[in-house]
């Protein structure tokens, strides 16, 4: 939320990390009650998360997310961004920003309506997926008569309508070299063939390979066969732009090329709206699609044109540009610090915020001394003043004050304690938000240090980001690990490079990586705990590594693999709930926030934000 | 043998400073002169003032904090930020205000006078001594080791200081520093790089000095009484050099502290949390309009310790050159 932009993807392959930045998920919980009808039928403001200690901040600052019976149609929406998409290409894109754009102009098999946070509903599908085979099998039936927009940069494009083999293809050229998309080895894994595919695609990356997993029975129908019954995991990751469709015939000249596909430059689209306009850093046009057919999926579509202006690198005279002038909207930065404070006072109705469904943490590095200590680890989490790091973001609107690592909207907050946190003696050392030096230093006589405070060789290495406010965040950690004695050699780079040569990197990583934080790709435990702290994260991709604190505990690690295959929502969730607090008795980080997604708008804009990415719907905001 | 600093001897219009007492006529030593010189202007004399305030301020900088009941420069008071985690200004509790940590600006801004004035004498000591020793050989044995050391020097000058400065700050801002940990992360790696970007100016003054100075009589005299070279640069040229060296050092040193300052302002400089007035105005800066106190005090204390040391560097220089002066 502080900084310039959200490089989660672009960082991080693979992965929706979080960087210095901005967390941009979708929020609210499962069992919130969002009074959100249909669209049309009057605005609905989301509620806080049942249970959060945040709850009166959000609501003071209400998003609206359904369409507000006032939406008028009409009007140009400026999109003020600091930096570009990740990836033009909905293959690869994997950064909450350019689901802004792919939401509005793909359709996945699944989508996201903005007041939906429970599970997705069908968009390209037809209807909801019929799952048999004890959940190994998922079979999608999608819409007839959809039909894909002109193309980015002019031609003739695809006539022909949307077929099952489209949507086939699309997932199958996410494994070419040349659209890197970074979730598809992670949430298909089960996905009977992908093995093979993947082997097949090394010998020849200009063509997408065949998964034998995924078949067509006709031109409308569409069959996933896993090895094991992940659907969950799976049907959630098909509300993922990968799944929305692209016509072999047309695609594959691009996707032929190397290193990099170029169909993102030529892509047809399906959404109500269609890329008419790219310059990578700088503008980003959406038209209306003229071969969407109104009213064939939830998105109402109000606007005419959206047009992304990129390059506004100071987002303080950026929010302020948008607060006090006209058809604007913010895109890749949200309100922090001074500008939200602005926002608040001067501007509290066009400020937003809403749970992004993310967490911040600082890792501590478990299998290096002296945080391989257990006890070491629970006295500095004990000294740690959460507050005081909070405020590094923004205070109290920043967000909630996390005290594990699933956030509130997400199935397992309220399982793992939610707000408190949780319970019971062995968790004394998280029960503190503004740190308890006593407890802190009986942890470090148990650690064996006998004066309470580090003694001997107490230096320790510390890498962040080096920019407000995550070199803020890193200041405020290095002197409360100092109260405990230690020699903090803190080191100040890009956020870029502290992910790709220190704290991604096994090898490399410091002793704290004190900017480090996750977001759900979706609203599922699975996608919340599984990566950050599954032991088969640091051994699968060492130089790419999300597991930060290197947590290798074979009782979680075993817990995780066991909850993905959990079908009913109720038991997935507790299942997940305590996995959250067996991670937490491990003491491999201290959580510090869970932040909201503070967004603005001109006063003449009518936002909705879609709680699945906590972001502006632009298929659904509208122009007074 | 030393005759003097040319420069220090009387000249015409300074009769006056000759006392007639008795029937001795009594001179009064140049260092007199220059010290009677310098009293004439009384902007370098506030500025010395203020200079030796500074000093002071930052030797005693614990107990000026104690006296003005401020906290220590790297204790954040939460309850000095207010809800949305901004800091607050001018208080009873903390007369400059806060920092965005919630660190107190006077504190700070008391601290990072050590940082300045230690990287401003270091630098410009170590800088001097390299300049004006390599300006001295070249100066002295002219042939090969002039042509050596002043193509080093050209060389030298040709590459852009700043961007130089900012790569070495950079590469040696991380880990054990560089060359072999002799450069540690923090005010040595500042110190290093003003001192690298730096001794090619005292180097071409010293030089040029040098080749004047080594044709004097006086000179011709040592060597013709049988004194060494390291003789002669010790007890002939250098004696002579005193002036120039006061002047460049002098000058330098309000320069040092805007280098460093910008350093720090660009981030490569002195490391957070330490406090640095470039690196505080450079935290500020993107909040001035509604934070004024942050960036307001550790730029005056900048702006006035550059001026007073440019006010005594400029007296110096007047009062060690008073051909100059006149001119």
């Amino acid at each position: 939320m502080g900084s310039r932009s959200r490089l989660l993807g672009v960082l991080v392959p693979g992965l929706l990390a979080i960087s210095s930045i901005g967390l941009a998920a979708c929020g609210g919980s499962s069992n919130s009650s969002n009074s959100a009808g249909s669209s049309g039928g009057g605005s609905s403001s989301s509620s806080a998360p049942s249970g959060s200690n945040v709850s009166s901040e959000l609501a003071k600052f209400p998003a609206v997310v359904t369409a507000p019976a006032a939406a008028k149609k009409g009007g140009t929406l400026s999109v003020i961004a600091d930096g570009d998409v990740d990836y033009i290409d909905p293959g690869a894109a994997y950064y909450q920003p350019t689901y802004m754009i792919d939401l509005a102009v793909d359709s996945p098999l699944m989508g996201w309506p903005p007041n939906d946070t429970a599970a997705p509903v069908p968009l390209l599908a037809s209807a909801a997926p019929t799952i048999t085979n004890s959940g190994k099998t998922i079979t999608f039936h999608i819409k007839p008569n959809v039909h894909y927009s002109p193309p980015l940069g002019g031609g003739t494009g695809w006539t022909k309508p949307v077929v099952s083999q489209d949507v086939k293809y699309a997932i199958e050229r996410g494994l070419l070299p040349g659209v890197p998309n970074g979730y598809l080895g992670l949430y298909f894994a089960d996905l009977q063939g992908l093995s093979q595919a993947q082997a097949a695609v090394k010998k020849d990356p200009t063509k997408a390979p065949d998964i034998s997993g995924i078949t067509t029975p006709n031109s409308s129908t569409i069959v996933f066969t896993l090895t094991k019954p992940s659907s969950i995991g799976v049907i959630d990751a098909l509300s993922l732009p990968l799944s929305s469709p692209v016509p072999q015939a047309y695609a594959a000249k691009y996707d032929s090329k190397t290193p990099s596909s170029t169909y993102g430059a030529h892509q047809i689209d399906v959404g109500p709206y269609y890329i008419s306009s790219y310059q990578a850093g700088k503008q980003i046009t959406l038209l209306r699609n003229p071969n969407y057919t109104a009213g064939s999926d939830f998105r109402p579509a109000f606007v005419d044109k959206v047009a992304v202006q990129e390059g506004f690198a100071d987002t303080n005279s950026a929010i302020s540009k948008i607060l006090t002038g006209s058809d604007m909207i913010n895109f890749d930065f949200s309100a922090t610090g001074e500008s939200l404070k602005l926002a608040a006072t001067k501007y509290p109705k066009q400020l937003t915020l809403t749970p992004a469904g993310g967490n911040r943490f600082v890792a501590l590095n478990t299998q290096k001394p002296p945080f391989n200590n257990i006890n070491v680890r629970k006295a500095v989490i004990a000294a740690s003043d959460r507050d005081a790091l909070r405020n590094t973001r923004g205070g109290v609107l920043a967000g909630g004050l996390a005290t594990h690592f699933i956030p509130p909207g997400i199935p397992g907050y309220q399982q793992a304690g939610g707000a408190a946190g949780p319970s019971g003696a062995q968790f004394d050392f998280i029960q503190h938000p503004t740190g308890d030096m006593a407890l802190a230093e009986s942890y470090m006589k148990k650690a064996g240090y006998s004066s309470g405070k580090c003694t001997g060789n107490c230096t320790i290495t510390m890498v962040s980001g080096n920019v407000p406010p995550a070199s803020d965040t890193a200041q405020v950690v290095k002197a409360q690990l100092s109260q405990l004695g230690f020699n903090v050699q803190l080191h100040p780079v890009e956020q870029a490079v502290m992910y790709t040569k220190f704290c991604s990197v096994v090898a490399n990583e410091p002793n704290v990586c004190p900017n480090v934080g996750w977001i759900k790709d979706f609203n599922d435990g699975q996608a919340m705990i599984d990566i950050p702290f599954n032991g088969g994260t640091i051994t699968a991709s060492p130089t790419n590594n999300s597991n930060w604190p290197q947590l290798n505990n074979p009782t979680i690690n075993a817990a995780l693999a066991a909850a993905k295959l959990i079908v009913d929502p109720t038991a997935r969730a507790a299942a997940y709930g305590k996995i959250d607090d067996e991670i937490m008795a491990q003491a491999p980080a201290i959580p510090w926030l869970w932040d909201y997604e503070a967004n603005v708008s001109s006063s003449d804009v009518l936002p909705v934000i879609n709680e699945f990415n906590g972001l502006t719907d632009l298929a659904f905001t509208s122009i007074k | 043998m030393s005759v003097g600093t040319p420069d220090l001897l009387l000249d015409e219009t300074e009769v006056g400073a000759v006392d007639l007492v008795s029937d001795e006529i009594a001179a009064r030593s140049p260092w007199e002169l220059f010290a009677r010189r310098f009293r004439e202007d009384k902007f370098a004399l506030a500025g010395l003032i203020f200079l030796t305030l500074l000093i002071l301020v930052a030797i005693f900088a614990p107990l000026v904090c104690k006296l003005v009941g401020a906290p220590g420069p790297y204790f954040a008071d939460q309850n000095a930020l207010d809800v949305f985690g901004q800091p607050t200004g001018p208080s009873s509790a903390h007369i400059f205000g806060v920092d965005q940590l919630g660190r107190d600006v006077f504190s700070r801004v008391v601290y990072g006078a050590r940082v300045s004035l230690l990287v401003a004498f270091v630098s410009t000591f170590l800088t001097t001594i390299f300049g004006v020793f390599c300006g001295l050989f070249a100066g002295f044995y002219r042939g090969w080791i002039d042509t050596l050391i002043s193509r080093t020097i050209d060389a030298w000058l040709a590459i852009p200081y700043l961007l130089l400065a900012i790569g070495l700050a950079s590469a040696c801002s991380f880990g054990n520093g560089c060359v072999g940990g002799l450069i540690k992360p923090g005010v040595p790696v500042v110190i290093a790089v003003v001192a690298l970007t730096s001794w090619t100016y005292p180097a071409r003054i010293i030089r040029g000095q040098v080749l004047s100075i080594r044709e004097k009589e006086f000179v011709e005299a040592s060597r013709s009484l049988g004194a060494s070279n390291f003789r002669i640069i010790v007890k002939e040229l250098l004696p002579n050099l005193t002036a120039p060296i006061i002047v460049f050092a002098s000058t330098f040193l309000p320069t040092v502290i805007l280098f460093e300052a910008a350093l720090s302002f660009l981030g490569v400089g002195v490391q957070p949390p330490t406090p640095s007035w470039g690196q505080m105005i450079s935290d500020a800066s993107p909040n001035i309009a509604t934070q004024w106190w942050y960036m307001l005090f550790p730029g005056l204390a900048l702006l006035f310790t550059a001026l007073a040391f440019n006010f005594v560097g400029d007296a110096m220089t007047d009062a060690l050159n008073p051909r100059a002066r006149k001119r």
